[in-house]
Parts: structure tokens; sequence; C-alpha cells
């Protein structure tokens, strides 16, 4: 009986019933129920949408600085994939920026940029722009060798065998990017939010915070948390359209 | 190896001429940043500061890889059970991680048990995806072969299923312990406290003395890249034909 039901449908209730228990005579300040949890999700966003207008102040520097990391690092990523010299050169760097704790940069992007704009958009470049190298540096590095070659004894020029074999290789590499990129610029934005300037969604966040509205404050991290998955799912969507014959891999 | 010193040497040569003209107040030169890390770590003030830090960053790291790793693979046996919790899994990894900082100091105060309860979240989901795809990828072929020499379900977990597991084991130490010192930095940045690290940035903001900020930061991160490193190393040792593989699995920032 239990297994007709679709599993993750099955844990969701489960979640639900262990947060209505644990929340059972908590003050509200505290731990809000489910219900009025979902209501608060709902009144956010459909009712009054607080969510909607905070959203869209992220998004100049979610836009802004998520593509200067994917016109920087798509170029630079390839690039890097097609030449040893320069792999050798950078590639460690990116790697080293890929695993290093890049929110620690923030305090010097408030002292050299002040607490305006840029320094956000310093933010989330520096959080999405080394996951978008290194993912186009695989597309363009793994090009299979049979392909350069096979382009090279039919007389294609280095820069034929990069433009025509390299780079449609790394294509669907390069959407992978994007949606990898835009998951940590999301973000690199709230934080960013949270520590540099408070506006947007950061605004919101810490406002419900100082006045203890506890259940405004998990609307609106289920509100974040449903944002990022609907942006997953569409540029995972994009990648099979992209490359269909990818859908097992990345 | 040359190279990477060539680039390393470029990058030193930039910084030291572009600090140039600019006062220390806005831009200081290597030499200074190094004088004043030299001065942070004789003076004890670095080391005092990463030890508090540090402590929570172990707890939440061996917390996150204790609890991590058995879900991962007690998801990956049980298919089911991998089905349910899957999604759950890959939306607290999309979730930005700074948003549920005002809920967590509601829950837990300031002090450092916030900071585990953090990093241990932070953590959590990307050592047990690892795991979970480590436990459900043994080869089914492996599993029959040894379901046909009549080995029980509980030998077939230790001796087919584990054995295939401990290098995802390895990979996810390795993301434990670079995602926890990300965790830490943003639980130091967002969470106030008067021991951490993020205490020192804050005093060096406010003197104005840029050149302690720039080597508080850099060395934070030539801490998390030498530990990451160090794992790889490990990693890469214990499962050389993985050598290369893992490049993709670093999770989230934040």
């Amino acid at each position: 009986m239990i297994r007709r039901v679709p599993p993750p449908l099955v844990a969701f209730l489960a979640i639900l019933a262990i947060w209505q228990v644990l929340s059972v005579g908590q003050p509200a300040y505290l731990l809000p129920g489910p219900g009025v949890v979902l209501t608060r999700l709902w009144q956010l966003t459909a009712v009054q949408p607080v969510l909607w207008g905070a959203l869209q102040l992220s998004l100049g520097a979610l836009l802004v600085g998520g593509s200067l990391a994917f016109a920087v690092g798509v170029p630079l990523g390839v690039v890097m994939g097609a030449s040893g010299p320069l792999e050798r050169a950078v590639g460690p760097y990116a790697n080293a920026m890929y695993v290093a704790p890049v929110s620690a940069l923030t305090p010097l992007f408030v002292w050299w940029f002040g607490i305006g704009l840029e320094p956000r958009i310093a933010t989330v470049f520096v959080f999405s722009a080394p996951v978008i190298v290194l993912t186009c540096y695989r597309g363009a590095r793994e090009t299979p060798r049979t392909l350069a070659e096979v382009a090279r004894v039919f007389g294609a020029a280095r820069l034929q065998i990069f433009t025509l074999v390299v780079l449609p290789h790394a294509l669907p590499y390069v959407v992978t990017a994007a949606r990898l990129g835009i998951g940590r610029a999301v973000k690199g934005t709230v934080l960013a939010e949270l520590v540099i300037s408070i506006t947007g969604l950061g605004e919101l966040l810490s406002g419900f915070a100082h006045v203890f509205d506890t259940a405004s404050l998990m609307a609106s991290v289920a509100f974040l948390i449903l944002f990022g998955l609907v942006l997953q799912a569409i540029l995972a969507r994009v990648e099979v359209a992209v490359a269909p014959w990818r859908r097992q891999a990345a | 190896m040359n190279v990477r010193l060539i680039t390393l040497a470029v990058i030193l040569a930039a910084w030291w001429m572009a600090s140039f003209g600019a006062s220390d107040l806005g831009f200081p030169g290597p030499g200074r940043v190094l004088t004043a890390l030299a001065e942070l770590l004789t003076s004890g003030r670095l080391m005092t500061a990463l030890a508090f830090t540090l402590t929570s960053f172990a707890f939440g790291a061996a917390l996150a890889v204790a609890v991590g790793v058995p879900l991962g693979i007690v998801m990956g046996v049980r298919p089911w059970l991998g089905r349910a919790l899957d999604p759950y899994l890959t939306a607290l990894y999309v979730m930005p991680f700074a948003s549920i900082v005002p809920l967590l100091v509601l829950w837990f105060g300031i002090d450092e048990l916030v900071r585990v309860v953090f990093i241990f979240l932070f953590t959590l989901p990307q050592v047990a995806i690892v795991c979970y795809q480590g436990a459900k990828s043994t080869p089914i072929t492996q599993i029959e072969v040894a379901r046909t020499f009549l080995a029980s379900p509980f030998q077939t977990f230790w001796k087919v299923v584990i054995p295939h597991e401990i290098p995802f084991i390895f990979t996810a130490l390795r993301l434990g312990v670079g995602l926890g010192i990300q965790g830490l930095v943003v639980s130091e940045l967002l969470i106030a406290s008067v021991r951490g690290l993020g205490y020192l940035i804050r005093i060096a903001s406010a003197t104005l003395d840029l050149a302690s900020v720039l080597a508080v930061v850099l060395f934070v991160m030539l801490l998390g890249v030498g530990a990451v490193a160090l794992m790889q190393r490990i990693e890469d040792s214990v499962a050389p034909w993985r050598y290369g593989t893992t490049i993709d699995s670093g999770g989230p920032s934040g």
C-alpha cells in the first residue's frame, strides 16, 4: 500500500508530521507549525507580493555578477582546456579559488567598494566564476582525442579544430556551468545582502529576525529554496535539450 | 610546476606595483601584509582566534561526517529510502545557507553551539549525497555474484557494498573538510563573536588596519585550500584509480 505512493511524498508528509509534533506547545516566535508557515508563504507571495518585491531588488546584483562571471569564466575555461600552457599557469589558481572560502573576501569588498551595489556584484562574481571556469575547462579538455585527430587528418588548422571540434563539444558543459554558476550566485547574493548591505531578500530576512517573526522567516527560507530548485530545474531542462546524450552524466 | 610559480610571481609583482602609489589605507602591498601576518602570528592573536573557531569547525564537520556517511549508505542500499530523501538533500543543497543564520541564532544563540549546528547543516547534504551516490553505484553484477555464492545480505553489504563505498567516503571527508571551513567563515561573518576570526577582521577593519584584514583573509583562504589539498592527497593514495575524477564535487559556498 505505502509502496504505491511516491516516496518523496511520504517523506514530505513525515517531515511535516514531525515538525507539527515538535511545534505543539511552542511559542510562535520559537517554532511555528507547518500550517502557519505555509499560510505565511502564501500570504507573502500571493496576497502581498513582499517576497517578489525583495527578489526584484536582489536580482540586480545577481544578474550583473552572474553575467560577469559567465562572460569571463566561459572563455577562460574553454581556452584553458584547449591550451596546455594556460592550463598549467591558471589551472591551479582556479582550483584553489573553487575550494577556498571566498566569503572571507567580503570585508575587503566593503573596504574597496563601499556598501552599494558594487561589493555585492563582486561577491556574486567570486562565488560563481570558479565553478564556471572549471566546468568549461572540463568540457574543452575532455574533447575526445579521436575527433581532434580526424579533423587534423583532414587538414584542419588549429583554429578550425578549436572552433569546429572543441567548441561544440564544450557547449553542453557551458550550460552545466551556467546551472552550477547560478546556484552559487544565488548563495552569494543572499550572503552579500546580509553581510554587506542590507537590501532585498537579506533585508527581509534580517527584518523578520529582528521582530521575531519566525513564521515569515521560515516562509522566506522556503521561498529561497523553491526559487533555487526552480532555477536548477529550468537549466537542467536546457541541458537536456542542448545535449540529450548526456542525460546520465554530470 | 614552474609555470605555476611564474604566475604567482606575476601576481605578486602586479600587487606590489599596484600598491606602489596607494596608501596603506587603500591598498597595502605584499610586504605590509606579510609584516601584519607575522605580527598577528607572533602576538598569538591569530592562533587564539583560530583555536576558538576551529573547535566549532571540528565538531560541526565531524558530526556531519558521522551522520552523513551512514545516512548516504543506508539511502544507497535501501532504494526506497534513497528516492524518498534525495529531493530534500537537494533542497538543502540549493538553499542559500546565509538565509537560515537568523533562524539558527534564534534557536541556538550566538555562542559556539550555533556555529557547530551551522557548520553541520552546511556540510551534511554534500557528504550524504556523495555517499549515497557511492552506495547506489555498486555494480549490480558484483552483488549478483555474491548472491549466487549464497552470501547473506549482511555479507553482501560488508564485502561488496562497503569496499566499493570506501573511496566515496574519502571524497566525503575531503568535501567535509572544505565545506566545514567555508561554513566556518560564513558563520564568523554573520554571527558576531568576541573571540573568533570574524572578530579579528572586525577589529582590524574598525582600526583601519587593512594590512591585517588582508592578512587574516589570505590566511583563512590558504588554510581552506591547504586542508582540501591535504585531503585530496590522502584520497588519491587510498583510491588512485579515481585520480582526477572528483573535480566537480565542491559543493555550496554560502
